[in-house]
């Protein structure tokens, strides 16, 4: 139950956030009303930051709710830094939103976004984010592949402080790596966004 | 009934072609099926699989050396030295999943007969091979302990039991890790891609082009459910031989066209699944997120990950509702059991009936919710 609470957390606030998101910005497009945001004059920064902030706030409600159901009906207690586990959400969320607006560049259609992000998020989630088998145990290719996702890092953030008592010392490699990510995505997703406009 | 054979198949091929202008989502289907059922076969862990393990060899003797050696792989990585002080800081980051520390004079107190003790740290955050591992590393230690001390003869028990590991002689995770993701990704597609293919056409308004011509709704749907079923099972069958036989090389001693045959019963219950699960959604995200919530219920709860007879009676029960349920448990006894149709038609009657009952309440609903795009 320690082990399984935090990395369930960690699943669900990369599936839905990411799918969410995606399915956003493609739906916009098949739909076709998307030219209405080309003919404005928003850039794209702020474009997808506008996309992205309502998914960011109900994915954080969505956290709010499960800790406090993770604590009150399932007992796992928060033994390490509840300030350290809050921001380490909030650098995910947005990393995990960040990647399906990066995902939704790709796709033209609703169902190619929602599949996809689905089986992108999905696995590395399951299989190389530490969850199930130790990242320390995979092989070679998986665990760069697990790198890649935020999964892995938020993983280690919420085990540490859910189960392993630990605080903003300890997990500082994993929020600066999380950062780094955001700054990846956004950078990624706005040059595919410029050569759409053009 | 010959009209409705032609309208049904050209109304599918519609839906392959309007497949084939989406080159993103071909390209995931075939991601799906080929890398991704590789690299999770590959890294499935059954057991103690590679697991990380360090040691603080405080007392540099034969026997803290002879222990160290004793951790081979495949179970065990080649162990690393650790300083004392780094061991907090090494279980926290999960650079190790075990730390064994020897303590000084370990190898002089054993000789003299004091009592010594060794301390063996687990992450038990590692679920799958925290609690096997340390067990493996306890028994590993007294086998070393016992043969430099020369005892070996004496533990020579009166029972001897033998263990023969039925169907999978080395316990490899590969093989049965590699047919679970197959029928994950099996449940997945079928889902999404009928269901998506309803919700679309609502969406786009064109689903009243189709009911405006002279065309039953049963027709509209059985389309749509052997386009999906024809994708997925070309892309199965294609993973199955060039993926599971022929890169993971798993041995399938059992049937593959009679698990072929399930596989398509299979996908007639989960596409009827997606279109039920269609007429229930409003909107595309909608229909998304309760495809995320049935898949992985399917995914965790149906005997794929954990055995059916380890949870809980009433889920049990719920779970034979659920038609994943029933193809997992074929898959198994088909592909690696060699189990013939007289053990597992019940599973495919099953399979069958609970489609059966998707497809007739799907139909019920069909008319109600066309005009059902918006909020």
């Amino acid at each position: 139950m320690y082990a399984i609470v935090p990395g369930t957390l960690m699943m669900l606030l990369i599936w839905i956030p990411s799918m969410m998101t995606a399915a956003g910005v493609v739906r916009e497009k098949e739909m076709g009303s998307i030219t209405n945001l080309y003919a404005t004059p928003v850039n794209g920064l702020e474009f997808l930051l506008g996309k992205q902030f309502p998914y960011l706030l109900i994915a954080l409600l969505n956290f709010a709710i499960f800790v406090a159901l993770a604590v009150s009906l399932f007992g796992v207690p928060i033994k390490g830094s509840v300030s350290a586990l809050i921001l380490g959400a909030l650098l995910y969320v947005i990393a995990t939103t960040g990647l399906g607006l990066l995902m939704s560049a790709f796709m033209k259609t609703q169902i190619a976004a929602i599949f996809g992000t689905a089986i992108i998020t999905v696995v590395p989630a399951v299989n190389f984010s530490g969850l199930f088998v130790p990242m320390a145990s995979l092989t070679e290719g998986a665990r760069m592949f697990g790198r890649a996702f935020p999964s892995s890092y938020f993983q280690q953030i919420s085990l540490g402080t859910f189960t392993k008592s630990l605080g903003f010392t300890e997990l500082f490699d994993e929020f600066l790596v999380l950062a780094v990510l955001i700054v990846i995505y956004l950078m990624l997703g706005l040059s595919l966004l410029k050569t759409q406009e053009q | 009934m010959t009209r409705s054979f032609g309208n049904i198949f050209r109304l599918g091929v519609k839906e392959l072609f309007s497949l084939r202008y989406d080159p993103v989502m071909l390209f995931l289907i075939a991601y799906m099926f080929s890398f991704s059922v590789f690299e999770v076969a590959q890294n499935a862990a059954a057991g103690v699989t590679n697991a990380a393990v360090a040691i603080v060899d405080e007392d540099h003797s034969q026997l803290s050396r002879r222990i160290g050696d004793a951790l081979l792989p495949p179970y065990f990585q080649t162990p690393e030295l650790l300083a004392i002080d780094e061991i907090d800081a090494a279980m926290e980051d999960g650079r190790y999943t075990f730390v064994i520390d020897i303590p000084p004079d370990f190898q002089a107190d054993i000789l003299s007969g004091r009592p010594t003790v060794i301390q063996l740290n687990v992450d038990a955050t590692a679920m799958s091979i925290a609690g096997n591992g340390a067990g493996y590393i306890q028994r590993i230690i007294a086998q070393e302990l016992s043969a430099f001390l020369d005892r070996g003869s004496d533990t020579t028990q009166a029972v001897e039991i033998v263990t023969r590991a039925k169907f999978n002689p080395n316990l490899e995770a590969a093989w049965f890790a590699s047919a679970m993701e197959l029928t994950n990704n099996i449940t997945l597609l079928a889902i999404l891609l009928t269901g998506a293919a309803l919700i679309r056409e609502r969406e786009h308004g064109t689903i009243e082009h189709l009911l405006v011509m002279p065309l039953q709704p049963f027709e509209i749907m059985l389309a749509k459910i052997w386009a999906s079923g024809l994708v997925v099972m070309v892309a199965v069958s294609l993973s199955l031989y060039l993926i599971v036989k022929g890169a993971l090389a798993v041995p399938i001693i059992g049937s593959i066209p009679l698990y072929l045959t399930g596989a398509v019963i299979y996908l007639f219950s989960v596409t009827s699944l997606g279109i039920f699960m269609a007429t229930l959604a409003r909107s595309m995200p909608q229909f998304g997120l309760l495809t995320m919530l049935v898949y992985v219920l399917m995914m965790l709860l149906s005997g794929g990950n954990t055995p059916l007879e380890s949870m809980p009676h009433g889920l049990q029960s719920f779970m034979q509702l659920v038609p994943s349920t029933h193809f997992v448990s074929l898959a198994q006894a088909i592909l690696f059991r060699d189990a013939g149709l007289d053990v597992v038609w019940p599973e495919f009657f099953a399979a069958a009936l609970i489609g059966a009952v998707f497809f007739v309440t799907a139909l019920v609903r069909f008319r109600k919710t066309v005009t059902l795009t918006q909020v």
